[in-house]
């Protein structure tokens, strides 16, 4: 097959790439090779998976691929071809499942040392913050149910907490008129759509909102810089942290909304399938609406302390990589950013570097695995 | 008025001078008000001069170019785009600045310099911190003026596209004349070969100051003039730190490295006189003079330098030869590096890994160089080599650490060092293959 055919085949579809859904829009996945950096990845007719890339030439749109046509034109790394093996293998792809996809890979060390360790962190960390939400749920339930903690802690003698425990929830599972392990089954729900948030009273917030204040900083730090600046790198950094800044704005909102469900927990226990329902939605909708952000808040700590010019450089490079808001969210909120996206979301094309193939750009290889090492 | 035959004969009896005639008669020449061809007749001797460093009157010229005295050519020698000055430009240039200063200021400024000579180094740094950022300026506006009054400039300077630009770049050398004059008293004479390791401080801490990469280029473009080994000078740019981006860098240093490709001409070889310890310097310099050598043959067929294409292919030929030593270097040192991961087969610590990772890199941008200097034939023997090589000493490694009972978690360890370096060189589906190669020879029967 020549070049011409495969760049046929590639830019099949080269429409503009306005996603209706976040889930047409895709999820960002961590890939090292700089060709396919934060590309999106979604799912769609039946089981197949396409690779959404910014255009290639740095113009409009954005180019919907199948894997098969990538490899053929461009070279790609162990790590993402072992990444993208995982993503298939995800039954229903959402930021949560393709984030343990990308740590998994990770942590088998071919996205180097550094990203290994931090990915076994992270996965580790994952479950402490887990079990902690788990624990938080059942105490607090137990305290609406009118068991207090010095109950708990008290009992029968000869009794040891776990017991303790167990006996309350049957008592709260009693009064809920269902059985105790549907009652466990439903904190277990519970926990795993709520934990990368975190609960509100938790003693230390959970990813998703850790995330939510560094992006804040990220706003404000980008707000100052693009002051300073005086090319047309200070329009794009304008427009990331008025993208941060909605994005932020939304996410409190739904987080709002989310906490103030979540602070019943008996009461989420009672009406269980239109309560759940409504907290898994908004928990999913957070994940989505802070997807890609993480790579672009590492990448952008990376240079906070480097000189202007490359500070300047890692904003144009960031221009492509902004998450934009699908129509669902920018229709709604009528911020005018989906609009402005479209004049700023283009590659600047720079010297000594291989847009096409991704080949010798060792450096910016090594760069995104960093970049791994230090992402939330 | 001087006639040809007469110019060569003068020349020619300069040239033949003794060493004390010679000091004389520069002392003749310099008291002389209009030198015209005189200045010919003396460049043939300048090397001479260099070393005899005859005392020579500090005119307000003299004092004027001292920060770019090294990048002076003859008007014959002096070519376009090449990053140096034609002494054509003398002229003009100090009558530039004597009328911009006016009849009185000049006159006080030849009073001043009145009996003083080369000898008086801090009388002629002092002056010319003094003077350096006043004539910058009014060469800046000079040329501002000059870009809008077509007629100005051509009475003043002529039709020529070039001189302008000269004093452009001039006015940006004389922003930092005082600090080029000091990096140059404390560097070794000229032309030097070896920089000490405070040298190179020195001349890190003096690039890290500058604000712009431009002002990087300055500096380096007096470096290049000092060095007798302008190689070391690009290599000393590529490693030390600047406050550029890579892109910023690249220009920089591109465009140098065609102005030394440029200057060397049949003498290119000496580009690549690398140390041979250092393979990723190696690929970096390597991957960047052939990038130059496009820019230049890309330049060449525009018409925009007037470069040789013998010396193109010189250093094409040179660059190709580079590759081939450092891939030969690279084939010899596999027994050794063999035998040693047999008989110590544990994993590489992190230091150790980052290190094999940029040698992979390297080996990987030498490939990439083959194909694009059209020597890949030439290469392919050394590069089959290399990669079998790599793969058999992955095997022995792991079959090494299973013999020793390794822990499992060591061996993974290995297998994923590996598998990164065959990726970097020879990509993922050689990759694949060592994998299974791999996991069999990490089976305790194997």
């Amino acid at each position: 097959m020549s070049s011409a055919d495969i760049l046929g085949q590639i830019m099949e579809k080269p429409a503009e790439f306005a996603p209706s859904t976040f889930a047409q829009r895709g999820v960002a996945v961590d890939f090292t090779t700089p060709l396919l950096v934060q590309s999106r990845i979604r799912q769609s007719d039946g089981e197949r998976v396409e690779l959404i890339l910014p255009n290639l030439a740095g113009g409009k749109g954005s180019y919907i691929l199948a894997w098969r046509s990538l490899v053929q034109f461009a070279t790609v790394t162990l790590h993402d071809h072992s990444l993208y093996e995982a993503v298939l293998g995800i039954e229903r792809m959402d930021p949560a499942t393709v984030r343990t996809a990308t740590l998994s890979v990770a942590a088998k060390g071919l996205a180097g040392r550094d990203a290994m360790r931090r990915a076994q962190t992270l996965l580790a960390q994952e479950k402490e913050e887990a079990l902690l939400t788990n624990f938080l749920l059942v105490v607090d339930m137990l305290k609406l149910a009118g068991i207090s903690a010095q109950e708990l802690m008290a009992g029968r003698p000869g009794e040891d907490t776990e017991v303790r425990m167990k006996r309350a929830i049957f008592q709260v599972a009693h009064t809920l008129q269902i059985s105790p392990e549907i009652l466990y089954q439903r904190i277990e729900v519970l926990t795993r759509s709520t934990f990368t948030v975190g609960l509100p009273w938790a003693p230390t917030p959970g990813r998703l909102r850790r995330l939510l204040g560094d992006l804040d900083a990220f706003a404000e730090s980008l707000t100052q810089w693009q002051s300073r600046d005086v090319t047309a790198a200070a329009e794009v950094g304008r427009f990331a942290a008025a993208v941060a800044v909605h994005t932020t704005t939304l996410a409190r909102v739904t987080m709002g909304e989310s906490d103030a469900l979540i602070c019943n927990v008996l009461s989420i226990m009672r009406n269980w399938e239109r309560e759940a329902k409504i907290i898994s939605a908004q928990m999913s909708r957070l994940a989505w609406l802070l997807d890609g952000w993480s790579y672009i808040v590492a990448l952008w700590t990376s240079v906070e302390s480097e000189p202007h010019e490359r500070q300047r450089d890692t904003i144009l490079e960031m221009a492509r990589l902004i998450p934009v808001m699908p129509r669902e969210i920018s229709e709604w909120t009528a911020s005018g950013l989906d609009q402005e996206s479209k004049s700023i979301q283009r590659k600047w094309v720079r010297l000594n570097q291989d847009w096409r193939t991704g080949r010798n750009l060792l450096d910016a290889v090594a760069r995104n695995e960093v970049l791994k090492g230090a992402m939330l | 008025m001087t006639t040809w035959a007469e110019l060569q004969q003068l020349s020619m009896a300069i040239a033949q001078a003794s060493d004390e005639k010679l000091i004389q008669i520069v002392r003749i020449v310099d008291t002389l008000p209009e030198r015209t061809q005189l200045d010919e007749a003396i460049a043939k001797v300048r090397h001479r001069l260099f070393w005899l460093k005859p005392p020579r009157p500090l005119s307000l010229s003299r004092i004027l170019f001292a920060p770019v005295e090294d990048l002076l050519d003859g008007p014959l020698v002096y070519r376009r785009g090449s990053k140096r000055f034609s002494r054509a430009i003398i002229r003009p240039v100090t009558d530039i600045f004597e009328t911009a200063m006016g009849e009185a200021k000049s006159a006080a400024i030849r009073a001043e310099l009145a009996g003083k000579t080369t000898k008086h180094r801090d009388f002629a740094l002092a002056f010319g911190e003094r003077l350096w950022p006043a004539a910058s300026e009014i060469l800046a506006d000079f040329v501002k003026r000059a870009s809008s009054d077509q007629r100005m400039r051509t009475e003043r300077v002529g039709r020529d596209d070039d001189v302008p630009l000269q004093i452009a770049d001039m006015a940006a050398f004389l922003r930092f004349g005082a600090r080029i004059e000091r990096m140059k008293a404390d560097l070794p004479p000229k032309p030097f070969d070896d920089l000490q390791s405070h040298h190179i401080q020195m001349i890190e801490d003096v690039f890290l100051t500058l604000p712009a990469p431009e002002d990087v280029s300055l500096f380096t473009r007096v470096l290049l003039a000092l060095s007798g080994d302008p190689a070391k000078i690009l290599e000393l740019l590529e490693r030390v730190k600047i406050q550029a981006t890579q892109r910023q860098r690249d220009t920089v240093v591109g465009e140098l490295t065609q102005s030394v490709i440029d200057k060397l001409g049949d003498d290119a070889e000496r580009l690549i006189d690398i140390p041979q310890t250092d393979l990723q310097v190696a690929a970096k310099v390597a991957g960047r003079l052939v990038s130059s050598l496009d820019a230049l043959g890309r330049k060449r067929q525009w018409g925009t330098v007037n470069v040789d294409s013998r010396t193109l292919d010189r250093t094409r030929r040179a660059i190709g030869d580079f590759v081939v030593e450092n891939l030969n270097r690279t084939v010899g040192d596999s027994a050794a590096s063999m035998a040693a991961a047999t008989a110590n087969p544990a994993a590489a610590t992190d230091a150790q890994a980052a290190e094999a990772e940029e040698r992979a890199g390297a080996l990987r941008q030498f490939r990439d160089l083959a194909r694009t200097l059209k020597i890949d034939h030439h290469t392919k023997a050394q590069f089959e080599t290399i990669t079998r090589s790599m793969d058999q000493e992955a095997i022995e490694q792991v079959r090494s650490a299973v013999r020793q009972r390794l822990p499992k978690s060591d061996i993974d360890q290995i297998i994923v060092d590996r598998l990164r370096l065959c990726d970097i060189v020879e990509g993922y589906d050689r990759a694949k293959e060592l994998r299974s190669k791999l996991v069999a020879a990490a089976l305790p029967s194997a």
